[in-house]
């Protein structure tokens, strides 16, 4: 296909490029007390990114990849401010392939098989059809569902699948019903939500675990789904009453007749039974002894091997995350490694701070970033820092930053879901800021809370 | 790609039945799990195989449910480009539904489809 590089886009583009290159090279000219030549150079690389990842002048792993390019050019050659070795420079690089990324691949693996073998349906419905007909008891039945498939598939397919089931039961109450916005808010809330529930439900939680393991600090699978399903329940129940509240039924009957689905055929049924192994082993890695990450390579191969899954699958399984998740860790190895971390945890001022006043700073500042940037982005941007901040411990820390990175819900700007409700047509943006603002809100104490008093 | 990226690179033609000329056709769907749908085209006037599509993307006159549909699919963690997705969708479908309408209208390519395909598309060549 023919295509021009002039466009006013591309034009749009290469300035904003161009701008965040610059903003980069002016930090690294300021005469900063206590920083090193490395620290200075990774400040301009952290300023580019920060400015790339923010103004999304085009997509966000295209960012990661500047990021290798500057790392290794101004960092990473023989001789540089690092001193590393010829090929040192592919400390950078190992982050795309870490544990982590691994991990979410299988992660991605099993959510397309589950989709493609339209088991995604099938567990909304069986969990849907044990909600009954109040309209609250729906409400929390849509959003348990989402919450529970927002663990293992993407929040954006999550929210894609149960909106497709919610517009049919939404259209057949009368137009002015408030409770159509409380359905339609609770499924991108409660995806954004369910997504903080395991190390493969969204991918600041993947950055988080990464992060820790570049510091040698393990947390597993299990270990944090501990931390983090307890106030993905609190947040569910505390997001639920907000929506009864603030949009009450005046209906009081509604009918989720599903289509019988029929029985299930055999390879469906291998896929269930392939998909609970791989969470079992999942879970139990800490008995086992395999990591989780090459637990996660396992359905790969069965599912591509037998052919259930084809090529076309390989090339949707989200890489682009993954680049992304793979880009903030390299950005986190130049930032310990030229020693800006410490340099910034050092401008701080948390030394009178106890651990929940910081805490709660930091996921105040998570969720506001979040607000207006992408969740993963700002992921990115943070953890590396909080980590370094020796009023915590770091596993608290980047669990606390993490987890606060997907419990802002303002805007419908602030997730994909959010978006995603927003194409309905059926709320204003000022219902959305409403619930969603509460919510976010009220998530920022229960985060803190609950991560200080139980780690 | 972007509507703004794609001025006078645009073209647009009505299929033609090979036989007999008529520009009437009736679309037949094929599906079979593990394959793509695939589209057999048939002449209304003399019952002849006009052409085969094979599907990459379908969008219904019902688009948000269509995007739904295809954004199961989808991983994406920028809220941005998530609300510039949905907010094009619907928009950009009408519009550019009216759109070709129009160009067949004013401006078609005479060239037929495969040579049309043969020269700038040749991806799409089966
Ligand atoms: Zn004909």
């Amino acid at each position: 296909m023919k295509f021009e590089i002039v466009t006013p886009r591309n034009t749009r583009r290469i300035l904003v490029f161009a701008i965040a290159l610059l903003a980069g090279f002016i930090m690294t000219r300021l005469q900063l007390e206590g920083l090193t030549d490395a620290g200075r150079l990774t400040l301009g690389i952290f300023t580019t990114a920060a400015v790339l990842w923010i103004l999304e002048p085009f997509p966000l792993y295209v960012t990661s990849f500047v990021i290798v390019i500057l790392e290794v050019v101004l960092l990473g050659r023989p001789g540089g401010p690092l001193g590393l070795s010829s090929t040192g420079y592919s400390i950078f690089l190992h982050p795309f392939f870490d544990s982590v990324i691994v991990l979410l691949l299988g992660g991605f693996v099993m959510a397309t098989a589950l989709k493609r073998y339209g088991l995604d349906q099938r567990i909304s419905r069986a969990i849907l059809s044990r909600t009954g007909t109040g309209p609250r008891r729906v409400l929390l039945g849509m959003m348990v569902t989402s919450a529970f498939l927002s663990m293992w598939l993407s929040n954006t397919a999550t929210t894609a699948l149960m909106i497709a089931v919610a517009i049919p039961i939404v259209s057949a109450m009368e137009p002015g019903e408030p409770f159509r916005k409380a359905i339609i808010l609770g499924i991108p809330f409660a995806s954004n939500i369910g997504g903080m529930g395991t190390p493969i439900g969204t991918p600041p939680n993947a950055i988080a675990i990464g992060i820790l393991a570049q510091m040698g600090l393990r947390l597993s699978f299990i270990e944090w789904m501990f931390r983090s399903v307890p106030i993905v329940i609190v947040l569910l129940i505390v997001s639920w009453l907000i929506l009864c509240r603030m949009f009450p039924p005046r209906i009081e009957h509604i009918d989720l007749h599903f289509k019988d689905q029929g029985a299930m055929g055999r390879k469906p049924k291998f896929i269930l039974v392939v998909f609970a192994c791989v969470v079992a082993l999942w879970l139990t890695s800490g008995w086992h002894g395999i990591p989780s990450a090459i637990v996660s390579l396992m359905p790969l191969v069965v599912l591509f091997g037998l052919r259930l899954l084809r090529d076309d699958d390989l090339q949707d399984l989200g890489w682009g995350i993954l680049f992304v998740v793979g880009g903030g860790m390299s950005l986190g190895i130049a930032m310990r490694e030229s020693g800006l971390t410490e340099w910034i945890v050092g401008l701080l001022p948390f030394q009178s701070m106890g651990t929940l006043g910081v805490l709660i700073v930091f996921a105040v500042v998570a969720a506001v970033m979040t607000s207006f940037i992408s969740n993963s982005a700002t992921a990115n941007l943070l953890l590396p820092i909080v980590v370094g901040v020796s009023a915590l411990e770091p596993t608290t820390a980047a669990v606390a930053v993490a987890i606060a990175a997907s419990a802002a819900m303002v805007l419908p700007v602030s997730t994909p879901p959010n978006a995603i409700a927003y194409g309905s047509g059926l709320f204003k943006v000022r219902d959305m800021a409403l619930a969603g603002g509460m919510i976010t809100v009220v998530s920022m104490p229960v985060i803190a809370m609950f991560i200080y008093l139980f780690f | 790609m972007d509507r703004d990226d794609s001025q006078g690179q645009e073209r647009a033609r009505l299929e033609h039945c090979p036989e007999c000329g008529s520009v009437e056709m009736r679309n037949n769907l094929y599906f079979c799990r593990g394959q793509r749908i695939r589209v057999y085209v048939q002449c209304i006037r003399c019952g002849e195989f006009v052409t085969r599509y094979t599907l990459r993307g379908y969008t219904s006159n019902k688009s948000y449910e269509s995007l739904l549909r295809g954004l199961r699919d989808t991983r994406l963690t920028s809220g941005k480009r998530m609300l510039r997705i949905v907010e094009g969708f619907g928009k950009s479908v009408a519009e550019e539904y009216r759109h070709v309408l129009e160009l067949v209208k004013t401006k078609q390519d005479d060239r037929r489809i495969e040579e049309i395909i043969e020269g700038d598309y040749p991806d799409s060549l089966e």
